[in-house]
């Protein structure tokens, strides 16, 4: 039940400030301090309405002012990345690539199902699963912008000429996937209001669910560009050649095809004899003997072998 | 992923990686030569990404050889010229 100390002289019955989740303020506010939910304390209530609030701010904030306000000064004067997690541990395939965008939604929609009155269930583990849920989502998010060094986060002076062309196409497609989304969500509305006639009363929703509906959307803009590029680059940056595929063997093709072909020139050259001479010739054995040393290194020189080798 | 990605339309095949293991040079040692990440000389090795010009010519240093030696012609171009 619903207690001011002292202050309010009317009460609330307690499924309406359930649902409501909203202390009773009152006129004589000296009092107002001593709030109390039947069984939830002021401190229960400021770490769930507040802190993912906090920590949009703090996250906001502080990539605001390392990497609009300050991140040319900052960077170059110190020399270090402004924004960067590095994670000394090699990430696991989960929180690669696809994987890790599909877990991060899930966490978003765990956490925005566990916001009061978003789902209507009365279910024991939605009513106590918002802080777990809100974990859970903060944790997704820093697995999501640490990826590849936080690159989608890196000032310019932090990136080669490749990575920011990388960084830029990625801020491209997620301006692209905004833009999309908010064309067909006014594509809904629209039809929802004019052609379903629909009542906008029915989307009013508690104080604290818009509060965590908010943070999710903010949260989804600032880590987008880091799902981008989980989604179309899934390989970390510390995997392995193997991991890679058929990379090493496919340079080892590019590079015994490209030997072949400057010796088959070479040989066409001097059967039509339009440069046959001593020269031309040498040229050629050098050609071969260059041929058999790269086959016998690339044979038995693989990365792997050579780091056993090691 | 390059980006742009020109690599992906016309890649240039490179000699990259048979020249770093020439010169007995890691990833690592050759990037900071060069002035890239380590993960940029990875994607370069496969073709996946093309070079600007500026950093063609910083290999060609390193190497001590043109950068048409590093850097091949793609044979598409080739057909095309003859």
């Amino acid at each position: 039940m619903l207690s001011i100390a002292g202050a309010c002289d009317f009460a609330l019955p307690v499924q309406k400030v359930v649902f409501i989740q909203q202390p009773c303020y009152c006129r004589n506010t000296t009092a107002s301090l001593a709030v109390q939910y039947e069984g939830e304390t002021v401190g229960d209530m400021v770490i769930e309405q507040w802190m993912p609030f906090a920590a949009l701010v703090a996250i906001v904030g502080s990539s605001f002012l390392l990497n609009v306000a300050v991140s040319r000064k900052a960077s170059d004067s110190m020399n270090v990345a402004v924004f960067e997690f590095n994670t000394p541990w090699k990430r696991p395939a989960l929180l690669s690539g696809k994987r890790l965008v599909m877990l991060w939604f899930l966490a978003a929609v765990l956490y925005a199902a566990s916001l009061p009155g978003a789902i209507e269930v009365s279910f024991f583990v939605w009513e106590v699963s918002t802080l777990p849920a809100l974990f859970i989502l903060l944790l997704m998010t820093a697995a999501a912008v640490s990826y590849k060094r936080s690159l989608a986060q890196q000032a310019d002076t932090q990136l080669d000429e490749r990575e920011r062309g990388v960084r830029n196409m990625l801020y491209l497609t997620s301006y692209r996937v905004v833009a999309s989304i908010l064309v067909l969500t006014w594509i809904a509305a629209f039809l929802a209001l004019m052609v379903g006639e629909f009542d906008l009363a029915r989307l009013q929703l508690p104080r604290d669910t818009a509060l965590g509906l908010a943070f999710t959307g903010a949260m989804f803009l600032w880590v987008l560009p880091s799902l981008v590029h989980a989604w179309v680059d899934p390989v970390p940056d510390d995997g392995s050649d193997e991991e890679r595929g058929t990379a090493w063997s496919a340079a080892k093709r590019e590079i015994k095809k490209e030997l072949k072909r400057e010796l088959a020139e070479l040989r066409g050259d001097l059967a039509q004899e339009r440069i046959h001479s001593p020269k031309a010739e040498k040229a050629l054995r050098a050609a071969e003997a260059e041929l058999r040393k790269a086959e016998r290194y690339l044979a038995d020189a693989t990365p792997t072998k050579r780091r056993k080798r090691k | 992923m390059t980006g742009r990605n020109p690599a992906e339309e016309s890649p240039i095949p490179n000699r990259i990686a048979e020249l770093r293991a020439r010169a007995k040079l890691s990833r690592v040692e050759l990037a900071e030569r060069v002035g890239v990440n380590p993960q940029t000389i990875g994607y370069l090795e496969r073709g996946e990404y093309n070079p600007s010009l500026a950093l063609a010519f910083r290999f060609s240093e390193i190497f001590g050889l043109p950068v048409e030696k590093i850097f091949l012609r793609p044979k598409s171009e080739k057909k095309a010229r003859r």
